[in-house]
């Protein structure tokens, strides 16, 4: 892995754990949202607070 | 702007930005070639414009690449004010963050990634955050770490923190640390009540305690890497959680409640502002500069009549109320920026050329300078050539507002001072502008000591 930047060593080992602990999680939460789906229960709205951030909606 | 190569583009490789004829340029270099036709043809790029997250260009065939490696030349939208993060209010870096983050979870959509996550590479444009650096992006390897993980936390997460758990003043940490604030730093001025948040805890503290283990070691960790479909994505989630959660709420300064307040009569404020909108309309300046502008009310006058505006204040407080306002109005050409009139933001960096002095990004041809006279000549202790002479810098329009000794918010700055300035009277101020300036009528505002003029330079 090259980059131009310092990546950093040690911020590879934390993101390494951070990212696959995170990147599970998001599995997790999208498994449930299809489970509740198939059993006919709405899922709840996301939680994404809409506070005139850019999120790319505009 | 000096034709040639900009001072601050020389760190990244893939290519630069450089100034022809007064335009900006970038150079994409050979190396870059294949990830430049991917953010292009991937349809990434068509996302991004559409969506206002990234500067647009065209390209220029016509403009021969500066060096040898070069490839192909783009002319990327213009960009009128060119402010830096130690510039920006809590909200406008948070906000930069966000723009970040949405930008690696879009790119990581179209198989790309960005190289990096630098804050400088983020403009306050037309009104909200837009990424300028268009060679940010390239082709992301399967199961790759992300290489700017370290550079946002310095960058954004770091000085957000920072002013959210300890105080708003640190927001300045950024312009000493021109790659970001080191975390050990961060980490050793947070109180132990940021802790409670884990987010930070992960992504500041044990980081930061992770960079100094290896530190010492020679080679990078080659078996570190996320592992999982989702893992890329999953970080950027997380670190967006952890940006959405700090917030600032600034207690009321003693000048952010200044018009709310006692300064001025209401007829007062009126004149004033029927003042400001009869100058703006009978000069109609392409831009203007407004300093000392409090939360920006009176300059947005400016700026409500099409007037490119950007604004200036010390008080971060009052920049975060200026900054709501513009993101609430979709106002396009008003710029608000945390800056202190005695101590301006230098040039600085590599040779000091890195990044540019206040007065070469802002020089305007209007200048407005109300109630600040005081603050830099009682406050300050300038003398009023010296601030005569500055503001001539500044531009060839001025409209200033000369605050008597007497006026009550003179009479604070002095509260516990001897009267060191025999010479602070209209007449010294009219004596000393003179120099510059050719001068109107004082302009009496009603109920009030204070005064306006119309200058213009000589």
């Amino acid at each position: 892995m090259l980059a131009y930047i310092d990546p950093g060593a040690g911020s590879f080992v934390l993101q390494a754990i951070v990212a696959t602990l995170a990147g599970v999680a998001l599995a997790a939460k999208a498994w449930w949202k299809k489970l509740f789906a198939r059993l006919g229960l709405r899922s709840a709205p996301d939680r994404d607070e809409r506070d005139g951030a850019p999120r790319g909606d505009g | 702007m000096a034709d040639g190569v900009l001072g601050a583009s020389f760190r990244d490789p893939s290519g630069f930005v450089f100034s022809r004829d007064g335009v900006v340029h970038r150079q994409v270099n050979r190396v870059h070639a294949a990830h430049y036709e991917r953010l292009m043809g991937s349809g990434l790029y068509a996302d991004l414009v559409a969506r206002g997250l990234l500067i647009p260009h065209a390209e220029a065939p016509e403009v021969a690449p500066l060096s040898d490696e070069g490839w192909r030349v783009l002319r990327p939208e213009r960009v009128e004010a060119i402010s830096y993060p130690y510039e920006w209010c809590f909200s406008q870096l948070r906000d930069a963050a966000l723009l970040t983050l949405e930008l690696e979870r879009s790119a990581l959509r179209f198989g790309m990634t960005l190289r990096d996550a630098s804050a400088f590479n983020v403009q306050l444009h037309a009104g909200r955050p837009v990424w300028i650096d268009t060679l940010s992006f390239e082709t992301a390897r399967e199961g790759a770490p992300w290489a700017a993980y370290r550079q946002f936390c310095q960058h954004f997460l770091a000085p957000l923190a920072l002013v959210a758990h300890r105080d708003a003043r640190l927001g300045a940490l950024s312009r000493l640390h021109l790659d970001g604030v080191p975390l050990d730093l961060a980490t050793s001025l947070l109180p132990a009540r940021a802790w409670l948040d884990p987010h930070l805890w992960i992504h500041l503290r044990l980081h930061a305690r992770l960079q100094r283990r290896h530190a010492a070691r020679d080679a990078a960790p080659s078996r570190a890497r996320p592992r999982g479909a989702r893992a890329r994505e999953g970080l950027v989630a997380a670190l967006e959680a952890a940006v959405r959660r700090l917030r600032w709420r600034p207690a009321p300064s003693a000048w952010s409640d200044y018009y709310a307040g006692d300064s001025y009569a209401p007829e007062a404020a009126d004149a004033r502002r029927a003042q400001v909108a009869a100058w703006v309309e009978s000069l109609r300046p392409a831009s203007l500069l407004d300093l000392g502008a409090n939360t920006g009310e009176i300059g947005r006058i400016a700026s409500a009549r099409g007037v490119r505006t950007v604004a200036l204040d010390a008080d971060p407080a009052c920049i975060e109320t200026a900054w709501a306002a513009v993101r609430a109005q979709a106002d396009a050409r008003f710029l608000p920026l945390v800056v202190d009139l005695a101590n301006p933001s230098p040039a600085q960096g590599f040779a000091h050329e890195e990044r540019s002095a206040l007065a070469e990004r802002f020089a305007s041809e209007a200048v407005m300078a109300l109630a600040l006279v005081h603050h830099l000549a009682l406050g300050n202790n300038v003398p009023l050539p010296r601030i005569a002479e500055w503001l001539a810098r500044l531009g060839r329009e001025l409209l200033i507002e000369f605050v008597p000794a007497t006026d009550a918010k003179a009479r604070r700055l002095l509260a516990a001072r001897e009267h060191v300035f025999p010479d602070y009277t209209r007449d010294a101020f009219e004596r000393a502008f003179a120099r510059r300036f050719e001068l109107s009528p004082a302009i009496a505002l009603p109920g009030s000591d204070r005064v306006l003029y119309r200058m213009r330079r000589r």
